[in-house]
């Protein structure tokens, strides 16, 4: 898992860093593949001959409404066949939806660290929490940041949850490490402040179950801790003068263009 | 920010993100409509197939719980507003539902027959039920005259129906006598392109009323499917699908195309093809290719046809499957199975597209090899010309039950009359027809607790005139007939269901069946009677092209009689009309009785001048003697089609070797109904009056016929 997050990281800040002069451009180019992607797979795991024909059925029932208006009974039939192909329909799509949930959820979780959080603003502070394995007891952890990040509050510690929390302000415009001493280790984590788009790592685990949802650093050595996380702001990606959350970008873009190519791939959606 | 106040919020954040996880439907939404939170979205999508899914199915609950609510919110104002503009609805209606099924040629001497041979258990059980008659048909007793009659309930000289064709009074040339389609009146030109500002005029030319418009006056809704002469579609309230007359893509009333190896001039019989069109299949590596004629691009000045080019591989070396290659798309062929249809789009210069579809079928696969493709029938899905009331109907019959037939005569009898075919495939291709015909029908019946469902299937029709010859023969095909007969007794059988104490069922046909052994050219024995002359040293071509009308009196084509060539009223008329009417006589008394010398038989038992027979406003465009043939006799081929040469009488040679176009006393059609009859010559005019009187509704005083069923 490590090596697979570790590539696609890489492949991904290749990518990233290509389009930095338009990050848009960038997560519009892998939306459009990602669309072309979902095709291709769609094309070879889904049962077309049934979609085409339950697609037929609920066309076929919404025309029906109309075309019997003046006939409850046919307009209350239509409607519960109307009911039942929609939830075939779904039925039909859920084989490659499964099919293609991992994968695309293993890519989503990757561009969320290039385009899904922006980097502490300077002069805001935020909090950055450690999960623990075990009770929040015993030696305090400390808490040490790179030059121009200030640890405003000692560690506090909440024994239910076993988590260590610290209050953090960035002084000036930052990339670097947080390192956290522990009983028995140390963990280090990225910290990025500043302006600019960039990749901004998320939680750093110790799982590798975990690691399959929070790639973008390696994973923790240190045997008591589970996790550490900065809190970062949401970032909006701009393109085209329009300023939106990345996914949604994503999203209208990858329909898009499934929807242009659907007919070159021969695909029903 | 205080650090118990952040971990609060900490955990707010964390549940949220919980949350959006568990509900990814719920965050696609949130996510399209740029609202609430987005952490964690990126487990909500997974794809754009997903994306389509929950959206499309979202919209689509909506849109059919909007489309219920409003149906529903305006059905007391509908009510109330019919009530107020004297509708009376089904207060005064003897029966809930009234259902018409007609079965287009079905012979009552061959009913009656097979009935007491036992065979006919549903027919048995309705004539118990309610009654049996013979029903009186038309002059002639041709399908278009018949069911257009049936429909208005009036007599050709008011519904202007006399036969299939008409002729023009200026140009003498044959017309469709139910409809005509004309181009679009306004073309805006740009270079060479020809932009349409309208749409193409299509006109319905059968006259009077239907008894569905006035039933839908009455808020009695109706589902007329099939029933002839009913392109393009009147507006009423009710849903109708066209019939007979609705034309190919190609404007024609059913072309079809073979492509073969072949060389010009051989069939598998070695004979030229008279009809369709025939191609040539070229060798290419590993097949064949051929290029299929659409429609004409309109949008181009002088454009010409469209074309759509195909390959066609076989799969070995002979006698097995091929696959045919066309606009992307693959379909392995089955020697002698018919293909699904196939969606065929012919795109103009403009990329205005117009969809057609067509069955295939693999006639010969080596050495040489043919491929069958049916008329490119006008696509159910994506009509280019109107074809149903309302307009979507036909989408909707095509979504719901699969692409169907649009073309008015669906049954290819020409492509089995010039040996395209053989008798296997042409019953194959009759018999998909019938199953698409019978799934609306049920469809309609399912759907409909009151009011009328009317449905005519012509595969009576068409299956009776291709294999009559047959009839009590001993070869391989002698009991087709027969089990046409079991078969439509079968979809009796599945009717009588539908049918109860409120329900009034009625199966009909519009005429019966004879043999046609001998055709009779009226247009050569004009010529040799002296009624009409051919221009000098011409050969008499089709159309009447060489007719020398400044010496004609009289001329023939189609298949209901003749006519005079009257002054004043043709362009070329030499016949005062003041003679018009002596002309008349002289001629019908001639024509009857005429015998055929070659085979000491009669060939004509009677000839009627139309006055004698008509009354109404269009009995100008009648023909002025109808002939009413004997058994066995028919207009020949040459005559239906203005061909002025040969013998008065020859030998039918073609598979068509059954009909109706006789003396119509000879060929009365059916009547059945689970209610009593209360007439002993009941006519085919009454079926209106009746439909209207079991709904309790006046017929109009213009009407002709009167009630002939009697509820209990």
């Amino acid at each position: 898992m490590d090596t697979l997050n570790a590539a696609m990281d890489f492949v991904l800040k290749a990518f990233f860093g290509a389009f930095r002069w338009s990050p848009g451009l960038g997560l519009a180019l892998i939306s459009a593949a990602a669309g072309a992607g979902m095709l291709w797979v769609f094309q070879r795991t889904s049962d077309q001959a049934a979609i085409r024909a339950v697609k037929r059925l609920v066309q076929a029932h919404l025309l029906e409404l109309r075309i019997y208006r003046d006939e409850p009974g046919v307009m209350w039939q239509a409607q519960k066949s109307l009911v039942a192909s929609n939830l075939r329909y779904m039925g039909l799509m859920l084989r490659p939806a499964l099919i293609m949930g991992l994968p695309f959820a293993i890519l989503l979780v990757h561009l969320d660290a290039f385009y899904g959080r922006a980097p502490l603003r300077v002069g805001a502070d935020t909090i950055v929490t450690m999960g623990l394995r075990g009770p929040a007891g015993g030696s305090v952890p400390r808490l040490d940041a790179p030059p121009g990040v200030a640890v405003e509050t000692p560690a506090v510690r909440v024994l239910d949850e076993g988590q260590v929390s610290w209050r953090i302000r960035p002084r000036t415009a930052v990339s670097g490490l947080l390192r956290i001493r522990v009983e028995g280790g140390a963990v280090e984590k990225r910290i990025e402040a500043g302006a600019g788009p960039r990749f901004v790592a998320g939680r750093k685990v110790s799982s590798l179950w975990d690691a399959v949802w929070h790639p973008d650093e390696p994973r923790i050595a240190a045997p008591n801790v589970d996790w550490v996380e900065i809190r970062y702001p949401d970032a909006r990606v701009e393109w085209l003068g329009i300023r939106m959350h990345w996914l949604i970008w994503f999203i209208v873009v990858s329909m898009l263009a499934a929807l242009l190519l659907k007919k070159r791939f021969g695909v029903v959606l | 920010m205080g650090l118990g106040g952040a971990r609060a919020s900490d955990q707010r954040w964390a549940r949220g993100r919980r949350w959006t996880r568990c509900v990814p439907a719920l965050l696609l939404l949130a996510a399209l409509l740029a609202h609430g939170r987005h952490g964690g979205a990126d487990w909500a999508y997974i794809g754009p197939g997903a994306g389509f899914a929950f959206l499309g199915s979202f919209l689509t609950f909506l849109l059919g719980l909007f489309l219920g609510l409003v149906s529903l919110l305006l059905w007391p104002f509908r009510l109330v507003w019919g009530l107020l503009l004297g509708r009376q609805g089904y207060q005064r209606a003897k029966v809930r539902r009234l259902v018409f099924l007609g079965l287009d040629g079905l012979d009552p001497g061959l009913l009656e027959r097979y009935m007491a041979e036992g065979k006919l258990p549903n027919f048995a059980r309705l004539k118990e039920m309610g009654g049996f008659r013979r029903l009186r048909t038309t002059f002639p007793a041709l399908s278009p005259v018949a069911w257009s009659t049936f429909a208005t309930g009036v007599n050709p000289a008011r519904h202007s129906m006399f036969d299939f064709l008409n002729r023009n009074l200026k140009s003498y040339m044959p017309e469709l006598s139910s409809t005509r389609v004309r181009n679009p009146e306004r073309i805006l030109k740009l270079g060479k392109y020809r932009i349409p500002l309208s749409r193409p005029l299509v006109e319905m030319r059968r006259k009077s009323r239907t008894f569905w418009s006035i039933l839908g006056e009455h808020r009695i809704g109706a589902t007329i499917l099939r029933i002839p002469i009913t392109f393009p579609p009147e507006k009423f309230s009710g849903r109708l699908l066209s019939a007979m007359c609705t034309p190919d893509l190609v404007g024609s009333q059913g072309t079809f195309s073979l492509f073969t190896t072949r060389q010009c001039g051989e069939s598998h019989s070695g004979e030229a093809l008279q009809s369709g069109n025939r191609f040539p299949l070229a060798r290419a590596a590993g097949g064949f290719t051929g290029t299929i004629t659409g429609p004409d691009d309109y949008m181009v000045e002088g454009g010409g046809a469209i074309h759509i080019p195909f390959s066609l591989t076989p799969e070995d070396s002979a006698g097995g499957p091929a696959v045919l290659e066309i606009q992307g798309q693959r379909h392995r062929l089955q020697p002698g199975e018919y293909t699904p249809w196939i969606t065929l789009h012919f795109k103009s210069a403009l990329k205005i597209q117009v969809r057609g579809v067509a069955r295939f079928l693999l006639t010969d696969c080596g050495p040489e090899y043919s491929l069958y493709m049916t008329p490119v029938n006008i696509d159910p899905e994506s009509p280019a010309l109107p074809i149903s009331h309302p307009s979507y109907y036909a989408t909707y019959l095509a979504k719901l039950l699969g692409v169907y037939s649009t073309l008015g005569m669906a049954e290819d009898t020409w492509a089995l009359n010039e040996r395209a075919i053989d008798e296997e495939a042409f019953l194959k291709q009759a018999y998909l027809t019938y199953e698409e015909r019978e799934r609306m029908f049920f469809s309609a019946l399912e759907r409909t607790r009151r009011g009328v469902v009317a449905c005519v299937f012509d595969t009576t029709d068409r299956v009776q005139h291709m294999f009559y010859r047959h009839l009590d023969g001993d070869g391989a095909y002698s009991r087709i007939i027969e089990e046409l007969y079991m078969r439509v007794d079968g979809l009796l059988g599945k009717t009588l269901p539908f049918v109860d104490p409120g329900t009034a069922l009625v199966v009909l046909s519009d005429h019966g069946f004879t043999s046609f052994e001998r055709g009779v050219n009226l247009n050569a024995w004009l010529l040799e009677n002296g009624y009409l002359a051919r221009q000098e040293g011409a050969r008499g071509r089709y159309y009447l092209k060489d007719v020398d009308w400044s010496r004609t009196r009289a001329y023939t084509f189609g298949l209901a009689g003749v006519y005079i060539n009257q002054k004043g009223r043709e362009s070329k008329g030499i016949v005062p009309a003041a003679e018009a009417m002596a002309l008349k006589q002289e001629i019908a008394a001639r024509l009857t009785g005429l015998r055929d010398e070659e085979r000491g038989r009669l060939g004509i038992r009677e000839a009627w001048t139309s006055n004698s027979l008509y009354s109404g406003p269009y009995l100008q465009s009648a023909p002025d003697v109808i002939v009413g043939y004997a058994p066995g006799y028919r207009a020949s081929w040459d005559a239906a089609v203005g061909k002025v040469a040969g013998h008065v009488f020859d030998d039918n040679q073609k598979a068509w070797s059954g009909d109706h176009c006789v003396d119509p006393h000879l060929v009365p059609g059916v009547l059945l109904s689970n209610l009593q009859i209360d007439s002993e010559n009941p006519g085919i005019e009454d079926m209106a009056p009746t439909a209207l009187d079991l709904f309790g509704i006046a017929p109009p005083e213009y009407m002709e016929g009167k009630c002939v069923l009697r509820v209990a």
